[in-house]
């Protein structure tokens, strides 16, 4: 009878502290969660922000200003050619072919990336040139 | 000696005194138990919560107001965290140096600081909300005592000036207080959770009690809006006003196939992001909620509900003789004389004698009808705040003159938004569409107003208009087929016209298939020209060739080199 009561009581001092432990476990836990949490907090914030930042960057009016910086500008609606499945026109697809030529013509100049009184003068040569190559 | 001989001994106690010792000690004992009963029993709930009191807290979980984006998923408002600085009167103390870094900090003068630290009942003041997180970094680290934050939210609009009277903003507390912010406040606005936990003598969270309430964040709003096209909108209006010297102006891009709202831009604008400054007139969102004399770009609902109650065709000849037409004491004037013309030609030169001579052999129930059905006299309902129904009187009212000045946009009042969505009509083979702010997965369906044969009928005049014998050569678009109509109207100034016009055009785009449909509004031009089809046609043109390029939609009419436009563009000037 005293043997089983000491073995007992062994057993309870165990769990007792083993309680005290698991407790003290959990509270560690618990407190990385809690740090992790504010660091999730935190990055979620961030993203906002950054989100927020490039919305103001891309904003339109501001890359039409750092493109003017550029001496960019967007092309004339008249040398703009849409191929949609939309243009089933024969004569559609022919005159986009040619300007497409065109275009690859210009590329090989080194037009596109030219400021903009260098293009213009650059796409009239061009343009006069394909003229004349047209009327022989 | 004997033991006994000490006579203190001897003394016996008498039995009563233990007796009373020991009730003495019972009745002690039983207050202790009354008071542990008291305690215990009655008292316990208030006991137990100024124990928890000591260790357990109540923490706020913010929850993120949503996100408001355009058609192309681009942020347009987007909460960010921000903090409130505030002070306890009875603890804030700092020295001058302090005082100095506080202030620059903080953008406030020393003075106001003072002020609201030493001036005011209470203990809490705030000194300054919604403060950026890294402002408020760097005021945590000047260490001055009695001076505390609080977490929040600040709302950020990326785009600035050129959406604020779509989007509106919010107050301090995140609340919308105009534009979509409020529209949509019940969709945006999140809701806050709290949760109660224990936390350690360092004021650290080290366990969870209980979850009193999950936060709610709120929902994301995708607007029909593209911010390209908003931009380009917004960098004409201010162009043409520029220009023109106006006093105001408005401009409104839809898609008419579903009534989305793609651009809306006025003149005044503000910055959302900071408001210090703004005035009343800065945040009137004038294409909803002013409402004005649109002049001729009424006359093709005139015209259409003569062509679908048959008195008219397109060809039918109309009798404008030397440009004055008389109905009683009033007089009817056209800015040239036109002679014989066309139905056609009376909107391409947008002849007030036409128009009247027309209206005239209507029942005036028939024009009612279609003004009505397209939308004007009624609030269009888009969900915008203060949104103007604009005037149309009953038609048994009306007197012939009024009937005749009616056809021509006078004596009738509209607001921008009210036009726009009335040239769906035309654009749309006959149906009007509802307006939205939201945009739209699935097709929309509007109600039919006229015919089909009537609205495309309308819309081959209105492609005359923009041909160089019409009002508005300067509204072409190269590579496309534009129809649009302009409007000159004067102004009432204290019950009669004065010399101040509104100046407006209304139009859309290809016309084969019109996929964009733009109005604007330009108010008290003052460098001379007046004219819808000088000052508002301009803004039109520029807007509509740009946004066709942003939405990359094929030419409908690519063959032709642009018209020649007159070079001094006389013939925009035969309107009113």
């Amino acid at each position: 009878m005293r043997r089983t009561d000491f073995i007992l009581f062994i057993c309870l001092i165990l769990c007792a502290l083993a309680v005290v432990h698991t407790q003290h476990r959990a509270r560690r836990v618990f407190v990385d969660i809690e740090r992790e949490k504010t660091i999730g907090d935190e990055l979620a914030a961030d993203l906002r922000r950054i989100q927020a930042e490039r919305a103001t960057l891309v904003a339109s009016n501001r890359v039409e200003r750092v493109a003017s910086d550029m001496k960019m500008h967007l092309p004339d609606t008249r040398s703009v050619i849409v191929m949609g499945n939309q243009s089933q026109d024969l004569a559609d697809i022919d005159r986009a072919s040619k300007s497409l030529a065109l275009a690859t013509d210009i590329s090989k100049s080194n037009l596109l990336v030219l400021p903009e009184p260098h293009a213009e003068r650059m796409l009239s040569k061009q343009l006069s040139h394909s003229a004349k190559r047209g009327k022989q | 000696m004997r033991y006994k001989a000490n006579a203190a001994l001897n003394l016996r106690l008498e039995g009563w005194r233990a007796s009373f010792i020991l009730v003495l000690l019972l009745l002690a004992f039983m207050v202790l138990v009354g008071r542990a009963i008291f305690l215990q029993g009655m008292h316990a709930d208030f006991l137990q919560h100024k124990g928890e009191e000591r260790y357990s807290r109540v923490i706020e979980k913010t929850a993120y107001r949503g996100e408001v984006r355009d058609r192309n998923g681009d942020p347009l408002a987007i909460s960010l965290p921000a903090v409130s600085v505030w002070a306890s009167r009875e603890d804030a103390e700092m020295n001058p140096l302090q005082l100095q870094q506080l202030s620059t900090l903080l953008e406030m003068p020393k003075e106001e600081i003072n002020h609201r630290v030493n001036e005011g009942r209470g203990n809490f003041v705030y000194l300054k909300r919604q403060v950026p997180q890294d402002v408020a970094q760097k005021v945590t680290e000047i260490h001055i005592p009695g001076l505390f934050e609080q977490k929040g939210f600040r709302r950020s609009y990326p785009k600035g000036e050129m959406m604020a009277h779509l989007l509106g903003f919010t107050d301090v507390e995140d609340h919308g207080q105009e534009g979509a912010e409020l529209t949509f406040q019940s969709v945006l606005g999140g809701v806050n959770g709290a949760r109660r936990v224990i936390k350690d003598r360092a004021g650290s969270v080290i366990e969870d009690v209980e979850n009193i309430r999950e936060p709610r964040p709120g929902h994301d709003v995708v607007l029909s809006v593209d911010s390209r096209i908003q931009y380009l909108a917004w960098r004409e209006l201010h162009a043409a006003i520029t220009r023109n010297k106006a006093k105001a102006g408005a401009v409104m891009v839809l898609d008419p196939r579903t009534g989305e709202v793609l651009a809306l831009a006025n003149y005044p604008d503000y910055n959302p992001n900071n408001r210090e400054h703004v005035t009343l007139t800065q945040l009137r969102n004038r294409a909803v909620a002013d409402t004005y004399e649109p002049g001729s770009t009424l006359k093709p609902f005139t015209i259409a509900a003569a062509l679908e109650a048959n008195k008219v065709s397109p060809g039918t000849i109309i009798q404008t003789g030397n440009g004055t037409m008389n109905i009683g004491p009033a007089v009817i004037h056209d800015t040239h004389p036109g002679g014989a013309l066309t139905v056609s030609q009376v909107i391409q030169r947008s002849s007030n004698v036409g128009a009247a001579r027309i209206a005239l052999s209507l029942p005036p129930e028939a024009m009612w009808n279609l003004f009505t059905d397209v939308g004007f006299g009624q609030t269009p309902k888009m969900g915008m705040t203060g949104e103007a129904g604009g005037r149309v009187r009953p038609y048994r009212s009306w007197r012939p003159i009024e009937q005749a000045t009616m056809s021509y946009g006078h004596g009738i009042s509209v607001s921008l938004a009210q036009l726009a969505r009335s040239y769906t009509v035309f654009a749309n083979e006959g149906n009007v569409m509802p307006l939205t702010l939201l945009k739209q997965e699935e097709p929309v369906s509007g109600r039919r107003v006229i015919s089909v044969q009537t609205a495309a009928a309308v819309k081959d005049m209105l492609e005359l208009v923009v041909k160089p014998e019409g009002t508005a050569p300067l509204a072409q678009v190269r590579g496309f087929r534009v129809a649009g109509k302009t409007g000159t109207a004067h102004k009432l100034d204290h019950g009669h016209y004065s010399n101040k016009y509104v100046a407006s055009f209304v139009g859309f785009a290809p016309a084969s298939h019109p996929k964009l449909l733009i109005a604007v509004m330009i108010d008290e031009p003052t460098t001379g020209d007046y004219y819808g089809g000088l000052v508002a046609a301009p803004v039109f043109s520029g807007l509509m060739a740009g946004a066709l390029q942003v939405l990359g939609i094929q030419p409908d009419d690519p063959a032709s080199e642009n018209y020649a436009v007159p070079p001094s563009a006389n013939s925009a000037a035969e309107e009113t």
